[in-house]
């Protein structure tokens, strides 16, 4: 039973470190890659992987005193692991992309002076509604379906500053009421449903609210036309030469810690099957 | 498995469908009324991961619990573009232009014997004998579809004329060596909603439903030039030019490369994958 206090024990806890690290690191290989394949996804927004050590542990040293009375001796602190945290979004503008589809819009955050209240900038959103739940989106790539409703791709309905369904008039060229847009300065709040769309799940007060009705509009005195394009679309904010980078170092970091995992395997190896062998 | 493998995998497939439709685009850049294509994208539900849910124990959090991790990216749309194409003049008495988006001829099948009037933008017509009466010629597209006047009538004349000439307003007059001649009021089609246009090939389109729901909610509109009643809009007819294909060469070039890129790229995710699950493999050898 010593052995394993002494020895083998410590020696597994290396064996899951790296497990862990591997695991991580194929976790966020799976992000990296998402977001490439999104490098064509109007309104796209870019995730970014937090990693974080998992939390730290004491660690003692189990000292014996001749009355076989067990003294510990604290050794320092240790993380024993890794784990993908969280998936950031990155709400960092996109470009605009000309498409000359009148059904096509774009929001523009860069129009947006800093908030003088918070010292934050805002970030700019279309209200769609699937079923009963409003959702938010960046991808202003929309269309009328069939009942002549203007909805995203999806099928959802794109919102009106009322916040309702909206209704295209086909008579000639279609014609569309002023969209909703909301503002918001969480936009970490927004969890992805996918098809673009985000959910709100913070503080149910802190939700988009509508950008004319802000002290931010009213008192710069901005105008709609500077925040919103039609005939646009925003590219996807996926930059692809550093998602490729950064694709290229977890592989090697997984590939570094599939060697760490390699050298505990083989101590073990030793461990068992060669100490004490007789000759 | 490694997801990234999966999620690479699938988008590459649909990036695949987006090079067709833009190779499409490009191999009727010389199509006459040919219209293009666009492709869009969105990314695929995400599935989320539970790691961590006690949220005291999630220090220096941003976003709520929780990981969602997207799947790739999906094709969710193809748009047709209805941008008037350049004129192109070709002196030919046959060729007509629609000056005006939206508008199409009117056409109908002279063989299948079916009643459904399919729309085209493609104006370099023929004269096809009538099979019904020898003497006669039937007006028609390219690829034999009978050409509707405004009584939904195909337009038959008896061969041998002198002039054919088509005015603006799309009267149709056929003079004969003896002085006589016959006219032809060409029906259009307006069609405010381009995405609901079934492109069915032959440079023909369908509008797949009931023709009078169509109407009566403003999506079509027929229009008989002639009597001026075009809601104030500026659409005419040209005789002796042809509309050429509104694909832009330079755009298709470039979304064929970036294309092409994303799909290098989704190869090499892949087979960063394959080497990753061949590390996990060979932990042990």
């Amino acid at each position: 039973m010593e052995s394993t206090r002494y020895g083998v024990g410590r020696m597994f806890r290396g064996v899951y470190t790296s497990a862990s690290g591997m695991i991580a690191n194929e976790r966020k290989q799976q992000m990296l890659t998402n977001n490439l394949a999104n490098a064509l996804t109007p309104g796209f927004k870019q995730e970014l992987a937090a990693l974080r050590g998992f939390p730290e542990m004491l660690i003692h040293q189990q000292k014996e005193f001749p009355a076989s009375l067990p003294i510990q001796e604290p050794i320092g602190t240790l993380h024993t692991g890794v784990y993908l945290q969280e998936g950031i979004p990155s709400f960092i503008q996109g470009d605009l992309q000309e498409t000359g589809k009148n059904t096509d819009f774009a929001l523009n955050d860069l129009a947006l002076p800093v908030n003088p209240a918070t010292q934050q900038s805002g970030r700019l959103f279309f209200a769609v509604q699937r079923g009963e739940e409003i959702l938010y989106t960046r991808n202003g790539e929309f269309t009328v379906n069939p009942d002549g409703m203007l909805t995203t791709s999806d099928g959802d309905f794109v919102l009106d500053e009322a916040l309702q369904p909206i209704a295209v008039e086909t008579e000639s060229n279609p014609v569309i009421p002023p969209l909703w847009i909301g503002y918001t300065e969480n936009p970490e709040q927004l969890t992805r449903v996918g098809h673009g769309v985000f959910r709100w799940q913070g503080d149910a007060n802190e939700q988009p609210q509508l950008l004319q009705n802000t002290a931010l509009f009213i008192d710069n005195g901005l105008d709609l036309s500077m925040v919103i394009k039609q005939g646009h679309l925003e590219r996807s904010n996926v930059d692809t030469t550093a998602t490729m980078t950064e694709m290229i170092t977890t592989f090697r970091l997984y590939e570094a810690n599939q060697k760490v995992l390699q050298a505990y395997d083989r101590t073990l190896e030793k461990t068992a099957n060669d100490i004490g062998r007789v000759y | 498995m490694n997801p990234s493998l999966l999620t690479a995998a699938s988008t590459l497939s649909q990036l695949q469908r987006k090079m067709d439709i833009v190779s499409n685009n490009i191999a009727n850049v010389n199509t006459p009324g040919y219209k293009g294509r666009q492709a869009s994208f969105h990314d695929v539900l995400s599935q989320t991961v539970v790691n961590q849910m006690n949220q005291p124990e999630e220090i220096g959090r941003v976003t709520p619990l929780g990981v969602r991790m997207g799947l790739g990216a999906k094709l969710s749309a193809t748009s047709i573009s209805i941008t008037q194409g350049n004129e192109v003049v070709t002196d030919r008495d046959l060729d007509l232009m629609i000056n005006g988006v939206s508008t199409w001829f009117r056409t109908r099948s002279l063989t299948d014997g079916s009643d459904e009037v399919t729309y085209t933008r493609h104006g370099a017509l023929q004269l096809l004998p009538n099979p019904g009466n020898g003497n006669e010629v039937i007006l028609t597209t390219a690829d034999g579809r009978s050409l509707l006047d405004v009584n939904d009538q195909s337009i038959m004349f008896v061969a041998g004329y002198e002039r054919l000439a088509v005015n603006e307003q799309g009267t149709l007059q056929v003079a004969y060596p003896t002085g006589q001649s016959l006219t032809f009021q060409l029906s259009l089609a307006k069609i405010t909603r381009p995405d609901l246009l079934e492109s069915i090939g032959d440079s023909q389109f369908r509008l797949n439903g009931n023709v009078d729901d169509f109407v009566n909610n403003g999506t079509l509109a027929l229009l008989d030039l002639s009597n001026g009643n075009v809601n104030g809009e500026n659409i005419s007819i040209k005789q002796g030019s042809l509309e050429t294909s509104n694909v832009e060469l330079t755009h298709e070039m470039t979304e064929l490369m970036t294309t092409q890129r994303a799909i290098q790229f989704q190869g090499r995710a892949i087979s960063m994958a394959d080497q990753m699950m061949g590390l996990a493999n060979s932990i042990r050898g």
